[in-house]
Formats: C-alpha cells, sequence, structure tokens
C-alpha cells in the first residue's frame, strides 16, 4: 500500500514533465525542431494567465509599459483564451523569425538556436516580471481523497487526467483531420508534401502556433502546482525529453503516459530512499529518467524518427588541416603574448579561454568529427575534476600524472555513455546523454556521501619544485599555469587535428557521413563510435583537470547537465566541426574573453541576456555551420590563391581524351586479350539465399557462384532483387542461405568483418564522403593495411582506376563519373577477394561507360572475382565472362554472355526491349530504381540508402 | 548624498551571465545560504520613523584622510535573482559611517564591490580581485559561492565579515573570518524549542538538496538534535522538482512533529502548499528568507498563521531601533537601493555596519592585520540588525566554531496575514553545550 500511495503523490510532476513533453513532440513533429524553449514558451503563457486573473496584462515588448490594466480580473475562460491566443502568436513569430529562416539547417542547429530563444525568453521575462515567485489560484478542485493509507490529492489527478485527455484528443485529431494528415505527410517527406500541392512551410506555421498553444495549456496547468518564477521550467526538460524519448517523438499517448510514469516513479523512488538509509540518499530521483529511457531503448529499440527534407544536411564541412607547424607556431606566439599583456581578471579569462577551448575540442572529436551527439563533455569534465581532487588529496598522486588518470577516469565513465550511441543517432543520442550528464551530476557531483559539502579540494600543481598552480591573492592568476594550459590546448588542438588526418579521423568522417555505407567500406563502426567518445572524453577530462586546478574547490556547479547544453551550444556555433571552430568555442565560452570583453566594455545592463540569445539565433541563421566557417573559406581562398599561382596539374579524367588514348594503348589487350577464368578457383559462392522484407520476398533461393578473376554480371529488370543480393551477401540485409568466401562461411558476420574478409562493395548512390578528400575516401576502406602501406595501396587503387591525379581534391567536388571511379577505388585498396559493383555505370554516358568497362576489367586482371549488377545490359554483356538473370528475385537463366543474348526466355522475360536499346547503347541513367542520378553529388547519402533496401 | 564623499570603486566580477539554466542550481543553492526578498508589508508605518531620521543618524562626524578600502561582495544580478541592492545598502552605510560615525579610525571608508554572478569562478575572481585591491577588509552578507570567494581572502590573511555562511572550515577558522550568524544555532534553534514546545521528539527538515544546503547534516547537526532528545528527518528535495506532494507525503507519512523548511520563497511556497495539500498536521517553523510578499500570495488564506521563524534581522518590525536607524540611513544614504523594506537590502547593511561597528576601538595604521587583531579583541557590541542582540567576535561565542560572533537571533511567530508580528531575540547558547 505505501508503495501505491507514493506512487500515487508523484501525479503532480508525472502531469507536469507529460504536459511539457507532448509540447515538445508536437513542436517536434511539425518542424524537426527539439525546441528546448518549450518550457519558456510555457512559462510565459503562465505568466500571461496569472496576470489575467488578476486583471493585468503583461507586456513583452521592451519600450512598452509593463502590464496594462484590464480594470478588472479575468475568469478562467476569459484568461485562458487570451492567453493560448497570445501562445499562438508566439508560436507564429518563432517559426517565422526564427525556426523559418532555420529549416534547411542542420537539426544541430535548429536545438541550438532553440537554447538561444529559451535564453531571451527567460531574459525578458526576467526583466519585465521580475524575479519574485507568482502563484496562481487552482484550477481544479484541490480535496484530498483519502483511501485507507492512500491519498489523492484531487487537483493532481485533474491534472493528469487532462494531459491525458489533452492528448488523445491530439492523437485523433492528427489521424482524422486532413490537417493531420497533411502534418503527417509534411513530417514523412517536405517533397512529398509540395508535390501533392502542400505548402509544408503554412502546415509548420499551423504547428508551430498549435505547438505553441499546446506548451501555453501546460504552462497554465502547471502554473498552479509550481510558482512562476523566469526560470521555474528549465530543468523539468531532461525528465519531459526522456518520456518524448520513450515515445520516440512521435506517439503522444505512450509519451503521456511515460511523463506520468517518470514522475510517479520518481516519488517512488524518494520514498524508497528516504526509507531504506542504505541506499543513495541523493540522485534516487534524477535516475528515474534515465533508467525510463535505457528500458524504453531495450524493449522498443530505435530512435527519432528521421524526417525527410527537401535538403537534408548534416553537420557542417569539416576541413582537412593543411600543415601543422605554422598554425601552432603562431598559436603558440598569440597565447604567450595574451597571457603576457595581461593580468587580474583578463589573464584569468584568457587562462579561461584556454581550458574551455580544450572542453570545445572534445565536441570536436565526438560530435564534429564522429557525428555522435553528446551533451555530456562537461560532465566527463567534472568526472575528472573530482577525481583530482580524490588524487591529489587522498592519494597524493603527483602533477602530471593525476590529472592524466582523471583524464583516463574520465575516459572509461565516457565510453560507457557513449555505449548508447552503438544504437541510437542524431538528437536522440543527445538526449540520453543529458540525462547521463543529469543523472551523474545527482549521484555524484551533488552527493554529500562522496564529496565534502564544502567541495572537493584539489592540490595545486607542481613538478620539479615549480609552482604550477594558479596562485592567488596578489599572484592570481599566475602565469605559469596558463602556461600549462596553453601547452596542454596546444597539445590537444595538435592531436585534433592529426586525427583529422588519420586513418581514424577519417573513419570518423564515414561514420558521420553514413554508418551504412561506412560499414560497407569495412570501417568497424562500433569500433570507431567508441574510441570517438573515448578520445572526446580524455580530452574533456584534461579540460575538466585544468578547470580544477583554477578553482582549487570543486563543485557541482561547474558541471551541471544544464552547462552542457550550454556548451554544446557555444561549440556548435564557434563551429563544432574543426579545431579552429574549438578554439573559437573557448574564446566565445562564458569564461572566455569575449564575455570579460563584453562585460567590461559594452554595458547592456539588464538586456544582457536577451541580446546574447538574440545574438546567437542571428549568429546561427546566418551561419548555420557556427562561425568558424568563415575562416575555413578564407583559408580555402588562401590556398586557391597559392595554388593558381603554381603550375596546374594535370586535369585527370577528361573522359573523351583519355578513353580514346586510353583504348588505343591497352583497348585492344582489354577486349581481347585476357578473357576471363570462368573456371578459375570459387572465389565467392552463394547458395540458397533468400531475403524476406516483412511478407515479401525479395530474393527467393538464388545460388551463384563468382570464381577469381572472373566478372559475372547479375541482372534484371527493376525490382527482380539485383540490390538486394548485392546487400545480403555484404551483410546489409536478413538473408538465409550460405554466403562463402574463399570457401569460408562469411553469413553470420557483421557487414565490416565481411570486408575484412575480402569482400569488397560498391554502392548503387555510391556514399562517397564529400568532406573527405579522394585520397582519404579511399584510405578509409584501407582496412588490414599496415599504416606505413597505407599509401602505396591507396595510390595503387587510384591508379587502377586511373585517377590518380584526383588524390587531392575533396570528393564533393567531382563530376559523377569520376565520383563512380572512386567508389570503385575505395573497393578495391583492400585487394578484395571480390568485389560487389552494384549499378557502377549509372549516370555514365556511353564513353565513360566503355572507359569504366576497362577499368573493371583491370580489376578482373589483379586476380579479384568481380560480381556486376548493372542497367546497362551493353555493358554487362561486353564485360562479363558469366551472367545471372534474376526475376522476381529468382534466376532465371545463367550462362555466358552469348548464351544469355541467345536466351528466349531472357528476351522475353525482360532483354525483348532493352536488346535493342543495348544496340544504341543508351546510358542506364534513366532507370527508374538505379535513384542514383546524383549529379550534384551533394544530396543525403543516408536518403537513398534507405529507401534502396525497401525497394 | 549619493556618491559624493569618497569615491566609489565597482569592480564587477566577470558576469558570465551565461544560460539562465546554469544559474538555477545555484539560486536554489541560494535559498539555503541566503536572504531572498523579505519584503515586509508593513509601509504603513514608515512615516514615524522617517520623521525622526535625524534624530537617529546623530551629528556629523565626518572621516579624513587616506581612504581605507573595504571590500564588499554580492552576487549582483542572474536571471533568477537580483541582489544588487545588497552593494547599494552597504556604501550606503560606509557613506554613514564616513559622515557621521568617523569612519575607521577616522579615516574615510572606500567600498570595493565585487559581483559574484553566482558562479565559483567568478566567485573565486573577485576573491583575489579582492587581495588585489589592497582592501583591509572584506564584507559579504549571503552568496552562493562563499566559499569559493572567502577562500583567497583567507589564504591572503584579510579578514573577512559574513553575515550568514554555512561552511564548516570558514566558520572554525579563528584569526580572520567573523561570521554574524552561528550556523548551527541559526538552523536548530527554532525547530528544536518549538519541538519542545509542542511535546513532539521529532522533526522533518526540508531542504534543497545541493551539497552546501546540507553541510550542518554532515557535520554537528546530528549531535545537536540528539543530545536535544529529537529524531530528525533530511527530506532533500532535488532542484527543478515542479510538486514536492510527493515528499511531503513521506513528511505527513512520518511522526514528525515539526516541519522545517529550508529554502526562499518559490521553494517554501511549494513545500507550505504541499505539506497543506497532504494533511500535514504538525507544526511548521521555518527560515525567514521564506516569507515574502510572493509567499503570501502564494499560500492560501490562513496558511502561514502560527508559522514560527527564524530570522538574522528585524526587516519590517517598525517598533525595533535598529530598523528604524536602516531606514534613516537608507533615506539618507540609499538613494539607489530599490527596495528598502527587504532583508537582502538590510543585509548588505548590516554586515557592513557589523564590521564598522566592531573596529569603532580601531588604533595604528589601518592594516588587513590590524583589523582582524581588533575584531578579535573587541567589546560586546550591539549587532546594528535588530535589538536586543549582541556581539563579540574572537571565538568567545561557540568554541567549535571560533568565527561565529553571537549565538543569539530572531524568532517571530507569523500572523494571519503571514507578517511576523514583531521579533524577539532568542539565545541558543544551551543548545550547543557539549559540542
Amino acid at each position: 500500500m505505501d508503495h501505491i500511495a507514493s506512487l500515487l503523490l508523484g501525479l503532480g510532476n508525472g502531469g507536469v514533465f507529460a504536459a511539457l513533453a507532448l509540447a515538445l513532440v508536437i513542436t517536434y513533429r511539425a518542424s524537426g525542431v527539439v525546441n528546448f524553449a518549450t518550457g519558456a514558451v510555457a512559462l510565459y503563457v503562465a505568466y500571461t494567465y496569472a496576470g489575467l486573473r488578476a486583471g493585468e496584462l503583461l507586456v513583452p515588448v521592451p519600450g512598452l509599459p509593463k502590464t496594462v490594466d484590464l480594470g478588472q480580473d479575468l475568469g478562467f475562460a476569459p484568461a485562458v483564451f487570451i492567453a493560448l491566443a497570445l501562445a499562438a502568436v508566439v508560436g507564429a513569430l518563432l517559426y517565422v523569425l526564427v525556426f523559418r529562416p532555420l529549416r534547411d539547417a542542420p537539426p544541430l542547429a535548429r536545438a541550438v538556436a532553440s537554447l538561444g530563444v529559451l535564453v531571451v525568453i527567460q531574459g525578458v521575462l526576467a526583466i519585465r516580471q521580475g524575479t519574485a515567485p507568482v502563484s496562481v489560484a487552482a484550477i481544479f478542485p484541490t480535496d484530498r481523497w483519502e483511501l485507507g493509507e492512500v491519498t489523492i490529492l484531487a487537483d493532481r489527478f485533474y491534472l493528469a487526467l487532462t494531459v491525458v485527455g489533452l492528448a488523445l484528443l491530439l492523437a485523433l485529431g492528427f489521424k482524422y483531420t486532413r490537417f493531420g494528415l497533411l502534418t503527417r505527410a509534411a513530417a514523412e517527406s517536405q517533397t512529398g508534401a509540395y508535390v501533392s500541392g502542400v505548402s509544408p512551410d503554412r502546415v509548420a506555421l499551423f504547428n508551430w502556433m498549435i505547438s505553441a498553444m499546446i506548451a501555453g495549456v501546460a504552462g497554465i496547468l502547471i502554473a498552479p502546482v509550481s510558482p512562476l518564477t523566469p526560470t521555474t521550467y528549465t530543468l523539468f526538460v531532461v525528465p519531459a525529453l526522456a518520456a518524448a524519448v520513450v515515445g520516440r517523438f512521435e506517439h503522444l499517448v505512450p509519451i503521456v503516459v511515460a511523463g506520468i510514469a517518470i514522475g510517479m516513479l520518481q516519488s517512488e523512488a524518494l520514498s524508497l530512499a528516504g526509507r531504506n538509509s542504505w541506499m543513495p540518499q541523493t540522485g534516487s530521483a534524477e535516475l528515474v529518467p534515465l533508467i525510463v529511457i535505457l528500458l524504453a531503448l531495450v524493449v522498443v529499440g530505435g530512435g527519432m524518427p528521421a524526417r525527410g527534407g527537401l535538403v537534408r544536411q548534416k553537420l557542417g564541412h569539416a576541413p582537412r588541416p593543411r600543415s601543422y607547424t605554422g598554425p601552432i607556431v603562431v598559436g603558440t606566439a598569440v597565447g604567450v603574448v595574451m597571457l603576457l599583456i595581461t593580468d587580474g581578471t583578463w589573464r584569468a579569462a584568457v587562462i579561461g579561454t584556454f581550458i574551455a577551448a580544450i572542453i570545445g575540442l572534445s565536441l570536436v572529436v565526438v560530435t564534429g568529427y564522429a557525428g555522435q551527439v553528446s551533451l555530456a563533455q562537461l560532465a566527463l569534465a567534472g568526472t575528472a575534476a573530482f577525481t583530482l581532487s580524490g588524487l591529489t588529496q587522498s592519494w597524493d598522486v603527483p602533477f602530471p600524472f593525476a590529472p592524466l588518470l582523471a583524464a583516463i577516469v574520465a575516459t572509461v565513465i565516457g565510453v560507457v555513455i557513449g555505449l548508447p550511441a552503438l544504437r541510437l543517432r542524431g538528437l536522440t543520442l543527445g538526449v540520453v546523454t543529458l540525462a547521463l550528464a543529469y543523472a551523474i551530476e545527482a549521484v555524484w557531483f551533488r552527493n554529500t556521501d562522496i564529496v565534502d559539502t564544502a567541495g572537493a579540494r584539489v592540490t595545486p600543481p607542481s613538478m620539479f619544485g615549480i609552482d604550477l598552480g594558479i596562485g592567488s591573492g596578489q599572484e592570481f592568476p599566475r602565469i605559469e599555469f596558463g602556461l600549462v594550459c596553453l601547452v596542454t590546448l596546444v597539445l590537444v588542438a595538435w592531436g585534433v587535428a592529426a586525427l583529422r588526418r588519420s586513418a581514424l579521423g577519417s573513419a570518423m568522417l564515414a561514420v558521420r557521413a553514413n554508418e551504412r555505407s561506412a560499414a560497407g567500406v569495412g570501417v568497424n563502426v562500433v569500433r570507431v563510435k567508441v574510441l570517438s567518445f573515448a578520445l572526446a572524453s580524455f580530452i574533456a577530462g584534461l579540460g575538466g583537470s585544468l578547470l580544477a586546478y583554477r578553482r582549487g574547490l570543486v563543485t557541482f556547479d561547474s558541471f551541471t547537465a544544464i552547462g552542457g547544453l550550454t556548451l554544446l551550444s557555444t561549440a556548435y556555433l564557434a563551429g563544432v566541426t574543426s579545431v579552429w571552430g574549438g578554439l573559437h568555442a573557448g574564446i566565445l565560452a562564458s569564461s572566455g574573453i569575449v564575455f570579460v570583453a563584453m562585460d567590461r566594455w559594452v554595458d547592456l545592463g539588464d538586456w544582457f541576456q536577451v541580446i546574447t540569445g538574440v545574438l546567437l539565433i542571428f549568429t546561427l541563421i546566418t551561419n548555420p555551420e557556427g562561425i568558424a566557417a568563415g575562416g575555413h573559406q578564407i583559408a580555402e581562398r588562401w590556398h586557391r590563391w597559392r595554388a593558381q599561382r603554381r603550375p596546374a596539374p594535370e586535369p585527370v579524367v577528361a573522359p573523351e581524351a583519355q578513353v580514346a588514348a586510353a583504348a588505343a594503348a591497352e583497348g585492344v589487350a582489354a577486349t581481347d586479350g585476357v578473357t576471363g577464368r570462368v573456371d578459375g578457383a570459387v572465389a565467392l559462392e552463394v547458395e540458397h539465399l533468400t531475403v524476406r522484407y516483412g511478407g515479401v520476398v525479395a530474393v527467393n533461393d538464388v545460388s551463384l557462384r563468382v570464381t577469381g578473376g572472373a566478372i559475372v554480371g547479375l541482372i534484371g529488370p527493376n525490382g527482380a532483387g539485383k540490390t538486394s543480393v548485392i546487400d545480403a551477401v555484404a551483410g546489409f540485409a536478413p538473408a538465409t542461405g550460405a554466403v562463402k568466401l574463399a570457401g569460408q562461411r562469411i553469413d553470420g558476420l557483421a557487414p565490416h568483418a565481411r570486408v575484412r574478409a575480402g569482400l569488397g562493395r560498391t554502392f548503387q548512390s555510391l556514399e562517397l564522403y564529400d568532406d573527405l578528400s579522394v585520397e582519404e575516401n579511399v584510405s578509409v576502406a584501407a582496412v588490414g593495411v599496415r599504416q606505413a602501406a597505407r599509401a602505396a595501396a591507396v595510390e595503387r587503387a587510384l591508379n587502377s582506376v586511373g585517377i590518380a591525379g584526383l588524390g587531392d581534391r575533396p570528393a564533393g567536388e567531382l563530376s559523377q563519373g569520376e565520383r563512380q571511379l572512386v567508389s570503385i577505388a575505395r573497393a578495391c585498396v583492400a585487394e578484395p577477394k571480390v568485389l560487389l559493383l552494384d549499378e557502377p555505370a549509372a549516370g555514365l554516358d556511353t564513353t565513360e561507360s566503355q572507359w569504366l568497362g576497362d577499368r573493371i576489367r583491370d580489376v578482373r586482371n589483379t586476380g579479384a572475382g568481380v560480381l556486376l549488377v548493372d542497367h546497362d545490359v551493353a555493358l554487362v554483356l561486353s564485360v562479363c565472362d558469366y551472367v545471372y538473370v534474376l526475376d522476381f528475385g529468382a534466376v532465371i537463366a545463367e550462362g555466358t554472355p552469348e548464351e544469355i543474348r541467345a536466351n528466349r526466355a531472357v528476351a522475353d522475360a525482360y532483354l525483348g526491349a532493352m536488346h535493342d536499346a543495348s544496340e544504341t547503347t543508351e546510358a542506364s541513367d534513366s532507370s527508374g530504381t538505379s535513384g542514383s542520378s546524383d549529379s550534384s553529388g551533394t544530396s543525403d547519402p543516408s536518403a537513398s540508402s534507405e529507401t534502396e533496401v525497401t525497394a | 548624498m549619493g556618491d559624493q564623499g569618497e569615491a566609489r570603486q565597482r569592480t564587477r566580477g566577470r558576469s558570465g551571465r551565461r544560460f539562465a539554466a546554469g544559474a538555477l542550481a545555484a539560486s536554489m543553492l541560494l535559498a539555503v545560504a541566503a536572504c531572498g526578498d523579505d519584503d515586509d508589508s508593513a509601509s504603513d508605518e514608515d512615516e514615524t520613523a522617517v520623521e525622526n531620521a535625524a534624530d537617529l543618524l546623530g551629528p556629523e562626524d565626518p572621516a579624513e584622510g587616506e581612504p581605507v578600502r573595504i571590500g564588499m561582495i554580492t552576487d549582483g544580478q542572474t536571471p533568477n535573482f537580483d541582489n544588487r541592492d545588497e552593494a547599494r545598502s552597504a556604501e550606503a552605510a560606509a557613506e554613514f559611517w564616513n559622515e557621521r560615525r568617523g569612519g575607521v579610525g577616522g579615516q574615510p571608508v572606500e567600498v570595493v564591490v565585487c559581483e559574484t554572478v553566482a558562479d565559483p569562478a567568478t566567485a573565486t575572481d573577485c576573491g583575489n580581485q579582492m587581495v588585489e585591491q589592497e582592501v583591509v577588509a572584506v564584507a559579504l552578507s549571503q552568496s552562493a559561492v562563499t566559499e569559493q570567494v572567502w577562500e583567497p581572502i583567507n589564504e591572503a590573511g584579510i579578514p573577512m565579515f559574513l553575515l550568514q555562511a554555512s561552511g564548516e572550515e570558514l566558520a572554525a577558522d579563528d584569526e580572520t573570518t567573523f561570521l554574524m550568524t552561528n550556523p548551527t544555532s541559526t538552523l536548530f534553534g527554532i525547530p528544536v524549542t518549538t519541538a519542545e514546545e509542542e511535546g513532539a521528539d521529532h522533526i522533518a527538515f526540508v531542504t534543497i538538496d545541493v551539497p552546501v544546503a546540507l553541510t550542518q547534516f554532515e557535520s554537528v547537526g546530528p549531535t545537536v538534535l540528539e543530545n536535544a532528545g529529537m529524531d530528525y528527518d533530511l527530506v532533500r528535495i532535488p532542484p527543478g522538482t515542479a510538486d514536492m506532494t510527493s515528499q511531503m507525503g513521506e513528511v505527513a507519512n512520518s511522526d514528525a512533529g515539526v516541519a522545517h523548511v529550508v529554502g526562499n520563497d518559490a521553494f517554501c511556497v511549494a513545500a507550505f502548499n504541499g505539506l497543506a495539500a497532504v494533511g500535514f498536521e504538525g507544526a511548521i517553523t521555518a527560515v525567514s528568507q521564506c516569507i515574502t510578499d510572493a509567499t503570501r500570495e502564494g499560500v492560501p488564506e490562513g496558511g502561514l498563521e502560527g508559522i514560527r521563524i527564524t530570522a538574522t534581522m528585524a526587516v519590517g518590525d517598525t517598533e525595533d531601533s535598529a530598523y528604524q536607524l536602516y531606514q534613516a540611513v537608507m533615506g539618507e544614504y540609499g538613494d539607489d537601493v530599490e527596495d528598502v523594506e527587504n532583508a537582502l537590502a538590510m543585509g548588505g547593511y548590516t554586515v557592513m555596519s557589523s564590521l564598522l561597528a566592531s573596529l569603532e576601538g580601531i588604533e595604528g595604521d589601518i592594516t588587513p592585520e590590524n583589523v582582524a587583531e581588533t575584531i578579535r579583541t573587541m567589546d560586546e557590541t550591539e549587532y546594528p540588525g535588530a535589538d536586543g542582540v549582541t556581539f563579540q567576535c574572537g571565538g568567545s561565542a561557540f568554541e567549535s566554531l571560533p568565527a561565529v560572533c553571537t549565538n543569539q537571533s530572531l524568532a517571530a511567530t507569523l500572523d494571519a496575514e503571514g507578517n511576523p508580528a514583531s521579533y524577539e531575540a532568542v539565545d541558543f547558547t544551551d543548545l550547543l553545550e557539549g559540542l
């Protein structure tokens, strides 16, 4: 009974979380924005409602009177009506002014913008409304129902009930009204909405208005429970987000149920902790959202549904650093000068800049390079800071070792925090890391069983008898400590730059671009993710240790979960994808020099916070990739200019001339000289392969074999299952049957393991990493090749397809034909035993196709077996030694090209029309399913890869 | 008078007015160590007090010569609170001393202000700035980041005068730290005496779950309560709790006869309403910063009646001559103080006045060492924050926390409107016996 009683007492909090979660999700569905400002909107509406009930209209506009006297107190209904109408206006303004301009920006940019909105609304409310708490009369009857030992508070019960009712209504509304249908359609695909004649803009606008009203309803419902202050609703966002994750940001009723459950379980957890002295007395409530999320992930799986935008942008460009020496020398010199010419607060700010930049660089690694959104980096810095206290105070570990050990502890914890990343992506991962940071803060940093109530003391660093501490009093801040921070920063920055140029860095960018394709070229995605979290945590740990030394006394408030949100915002705004951006993050951090300068030189008075928020939003709209992007462009121009002064390298694939030349040089040999060894050793053997998607059998009992040194073709009409066969062989599609590579079964292996076993593949949609240079693209796939031999292997692969001259060019700049060749080179670099080529001629014209055919022969001549899927039947029949024909998922014919040409069944089923076409050698890019007429080279590879599987 | 007289220096700490959220926990924390807006609504009776202002202020006795720098540290303004009145009223107090009380040893006081914005790093900077500015003493009314301010100042041997603080290490310093309230007796005095009056032997302490708020419970608290024969529960409310009914339900279900609420007004509104909602039948006690106009509005009518509060200043008690003097000083020197009838403003005045009062007899060069020595050997002096309370620093009040200058504090019972009828001085020395 006790348990039921305490669960029921959590109804109030549960209702609050559920209401906010509802508003969060409505916004997300409407516009793909994880709107951290939802609580702030709710708060504004609640204030307005409270004012109206007291006969005053709150005017949030600077310059106007703070309130307008209405002459009389309004009743419940008119107050709610006016407050919600104003909420709709706020929603519309937010969309038009902030989120519409950002609609094509990366999701992370929009989330950061919503933090800017949060700051602005909070700031305006603090100025216009003051910080004194405002209470609101109860809406529901405040009876107390006593059933035996169980007490239910009527108003809390009605609150929860109202929220559930609201969720049901909204769910039904979205399901059965035309507007709901349009919203769902627009959420699925903006393009689709355009095609069907609906303006997704208008749908989004209305949804923003609705979501602001829902937030307003939440605010009004919550107000009687919790007195209003400008920051009241900020911390409710973690449990509300947890509830939203449980419903996958989609299903309203489960979300509301989860919200209420979190509130109730928190109540129970607190009650258990109160009754059992062995339980931790701090943090049990904060652990609940995390546990609920993790359970939901195990049970439900998956993450946030991705919304299909017209242009789906990911994070910004991650340019490759060109040299180290110059930047390091200049950067160090600037740092030293900054330390020398400053003192007191200014020098403290310079040191603060260094430390913040180090922590910012940890985000560059995990989020900028590897694409894993982590809101826990500040918490990780905190784990190192608190560990450092223990190491220096209890264990007397000396200076360079203590912070390194502390950073290693942070690394271990960081890897654990990164584990959900193995199943999650994008902002869902961000939410989970936020919940983790929230839990760490509560169970560790705020736990008085572990941390002294005054904070954790850290022994100042010293080495060889030299005091490296920050000092105190007149000495503060000592330059020695500044130099320690500077040296650490330079080392970390150098390391992060070197990482970008390393194979691991390329693999991280590959994972960031598209996990599936990364696995397809042999990148162990799990390993890369874990390593990125480990490296980033180590860096954050170093930063945290320095912060601890700077403080001397470590307390939780430097490392809060909400602070982690601020950190990510700053890092994103600065430019999260490069070292240059990481350094900017330090400069822009609230402990950095920009804030001190603003504080010293510009007197913005009360409006400081609001103006900061507005600037943040404005900067995001003008630089959705962050401020550092400007620096990259300047650097790029500088290098172009320098390059122009040098003799231009020879243009590489100029198909016309080169094809002709190639044909002249090796044409004869290529076409007649070496024929495939159809009877060679079997390289790939597929037996009874069957692939089912739901009830659909995509591939039915297919058996085929590819011998070493032979090109085997796989053709068939659209939807015949060709790509499914490749996917199943490569491990991307679940299949039954056996796949043997050189006699070894590989069908149980993960995709990257198959690549390592000697199975290379290309993708129909290429899946190149546009940020990476051609060399890097190929190098990512050079798994199992020793570091020393890697450059040679890459060069060999590029040579084998004739694009050696393209090595330095970013893949995003290439023509379609060149991209095809890069993709083949990438598949060849690890010298696979068998190469699966999926539509390599897509998007090529006839001459290019012929040239490509020659290159494929070259690959074959190295002894590899090639399985070639293409629509260009002319190409297939001309280069293949043996051909399988697939229709409706089954093999309907096989044989040499001549036999296939002669096979009437094949001609009837498939070749009839195509045969003529093949004589005129049509380019195959008009085909419907290939979907890879990717001439711009900018569209998101993952979009096409997802459709490909279900084709 | 405004800014005439001595030049004042305002060195603001770095105001990392970062995203509002970051400061939230700090502000909740502040609720514990601190006075929130205590806006007593006894304003009708102001007039009489102001009339006598000139008498209260006394004759002119201007200070002359080289100014003496004294630091004043405040949390200033954050999105969660605006404490800037603290520094303004402290400056007014210094002005008053400079013109009517001969400053410090005849020399005028120059106040050096630093704002921490409740941020630990900025607080450390503030402490260091005090050293840099060569102040001879530092005053602080209350702060969310007291420890961080105190550290560098204490290390530099500069005397520091605090109205309220809870840090153990700080209170244990017998050299240069002087604390105007006994953290132990202030926290436990009223709930224990109330429990004794009610015949109860079990107290529930409701407080925010951040480390600083729990200092007393991690140190002498359990012993004090044991000595007084009291059982206790520590009910910790995590920051960001919307609805406290579940924790208050635990309180109601326990056999606690007294619930003692420690927090700011927003926290207390939620706690009081939660206790009422779950039908808690015992007595309620609270700290004075619980009770503001917002609390009076937020708690249903009559809900505050009978609540016993502890206080450090007689804010709003117009019968109290110390409060009358405060009002007179504010009227004369505190033009820029936005809200005079408030514990925040009075706190700034009180701590600065206490510091200056303790230096009445200073002789010789005014150095930090001399100032500290003078305070340590001061005579028993009237407390500027309320009638009937005296203080004497130097370790005589409470042996185990030598920084403490008095064991006395104030108590009041709220009437039906939620106003403290009048404050009485209470001495909790008994409670501390055997510690």
